[in-house]
């Protein structure tokens, strides 16, 4: 009896190590046991990574939630229908040597859920090169002083109404017929025209946001070159950028127009005489101008390089420090408390700059990119800025 | 005295058709508009009378976003009809 039991016991791998129950075992359920070294290895490195990660991000939305609860008071207040909310321009440029997608994934995730809960509108202007945000800012308020000149020379003329036979061509909606014309209720109510609550707080309106120290540059050297710049671009500028372009060419991108005016020239150019700079400079709809807005900037710390591998794994498994940051400096924007622009300020954002890889430093200074320069203030437009503390 | 200086090139049916047409597509937009950006921004709850800073702000955004794609979406259809590639129209 012994012997025959004893065979097939041989045969048959010895059975694992391990905790088990009889009546586990009659349910099928094997032996219990810790599974092998190489797997007690994968799984633990799999876990461990996979935890850090959802743990983070765990971290992150509670953080935003947390945010968002303490502005959303702002939010409930009653509103009439005449009234529009502060609207902030948020400039959002590509972090050296980086894609759009990093500094546009900070503003996304912590910046806009916090101004959306605290019911904040905001235009959003995307840089895909460098100069974007500098030649679109000196036009908006190159038009301006055209638009100034325009004002005191003609006064503005009305078109022609429309005809019915021109409702049988495909015309552009807007030739047909304005919204109100077509909306029923116009013809009872009054038309509504929606005040900004900008219009009423020309001291805080507003807002100019930058992500990003270049951006930051950007901006105020637009703002420069806007109001201390010629109307029309000089001659001299083209023939630098035709030598340029010869390496430009072959990546098929257009650059930005460049400048105007370069900032060794700012203190002898002449401050705007077409506007009337005495009072606050407002549009058509009565609300202040870009250039009359405060400044936020907010550092984009990118780290780079494959020397920095260990500190870029860090960051990405903290990534709710950057998370916290960026909501608590919205919390500024929010707040609106504004001081005019000092010297200091100048120096905003400065932080990231070492972060900023040294080869692309170099070939900007070799390509004289405004981002790697110092940035050249003149007192007479520094005066008129101001800045969120 | 009437419709005798320089013969129209349509009639008064065709028109009225048209304006028709444009008041029904006008009235159908609108209606849609005003379903969509109440489901979006309304809060369902309707706690106060008045609309909050919020929805104030929801409501413009919706609106302005929605009439912004109307045109562009007209816009691409009228390419398509002048470039023929409307089936049996033009």
């Amino acid at each position: 009896m012994s012997d025959s039991k004893e065979k097939p016991v041989e045969k048959v791998t010895p059975p694992k190590k391990g905790w088990s129950n009889p009546a586990l075992q009659m349910m099928g359920i094997p032996c219990l046991s810790l599974p092998s070294r190489n797997w007690m290895i994968f799984w633990t490195v799999l876990a461990s990574i996979g935890g850090g990660y959802a743990y983070d991000r765990y971290e992150q939305k509670q953080i935003r939630k947390q945010y968002m609860a303490k502005v959303e008071e702002l939010g409930r207040e009653p509103y009439d229908s005449h009234r529009l909310p502060r609207k902030l321009t948020v400039f959002i440029a590509p972090p050296p040597d980086d894609f759009l997608e990093v500094s546009m994934g900070y503003f996304r995730r912590y910046v806009k859920p916090v101004l959306n809960s605290a019911s904040i509108d905001f235009d959003i202007l995307v840089a895909n090169k460098q100069g974007d945000i500098r030649s679109s800012v000196s036009e908006r308020i190159r038009q301006l002083r055209r638009d100034a000149i325009q004002n005191n020379q003609t006064p503005p003329q009305n078109s022609n109404g429309t005809s019915w036979t021109k409702l049988l061509t495909f015309k552009n909606v807007k030739e047909l017929y304005d919204t109100k014309d077509v909306l029923g209720f116009y013809y009872r109510y009054p038309t509504i025209t929606p005040v900004r609550d900008d219009v009423n707080a020309a001291s805080h309106a507003g807002g100019v946001v930058c992500m990003g120290r270049g951006a930051y540059k950007e901006y105020i050297q637009g703002v420069h070159e806007g109001l201390l710049g010629p109307l029309e671009a000089p001659q001299i500028e083209e023939q630098v950028s035709v030598e340029n372009s010869d390496e430009e060419q072959d990546k098929n991108e257009a650059k930005a127009p460049a400048p105007f005016i370069k900032p060794e020239q700012y203190p002898q150019a002449q401050l705007a005489p077409e506007l009337d700079l005495s009072s606050i400079i407002r549009d058509d709809k009565g609300v202040p101008v870009l250039f009359e807005q405060p400044i936020y900037v907010f550092p984009v710390m990118n780290v780079l390089g494959f020397k920095n591998t260990l500190r870029k794994i860090y960051n990405f498994f903290t990534k709710r420090h950057a998370a916290e940051d960026f909501s608590e400096r919205t919390l500024h924007i929010v707040d609106n408390k504004v001081v005019p622009f000092e010297y200091k300020h100048q120096y905003l954002a400065k932080e990231e700059e070492p972060l900023w890889p040294k080869h692309w430093v170099e070939k900007g200074k070799e390509r004289n990119s405004e981002w790697v320069q110092e940035m050249i203030t003149d007192d007479r437009v520094t005066s008129r800025l101001k800045v969120i503390e | 005295m009437f419709g005798l200086g320089g013969a129209p090139q349509v009639t008064s049916d065709q028109k009225l058709q048209a304006a028709e047409a444009e008041l029904d597509m006008v009235t159908g937009m609108f209606n849609s508009l005003v379903e969509q950006c109440h489901a979006k921004c309304i809060n369902k709850s309707y706690g106060e009378s008045d609309i909050s800073k919020q929805e104030a702000l929801c409501l413009d955004r919706c609106v302005a976003k929605y009439f912004e794609t109307n045109v562009q979406v007209g816009e691409h259809m009228q390419k398509m009809g002048q470039s023929g590639q409307f089936m049996g129209r033009q």
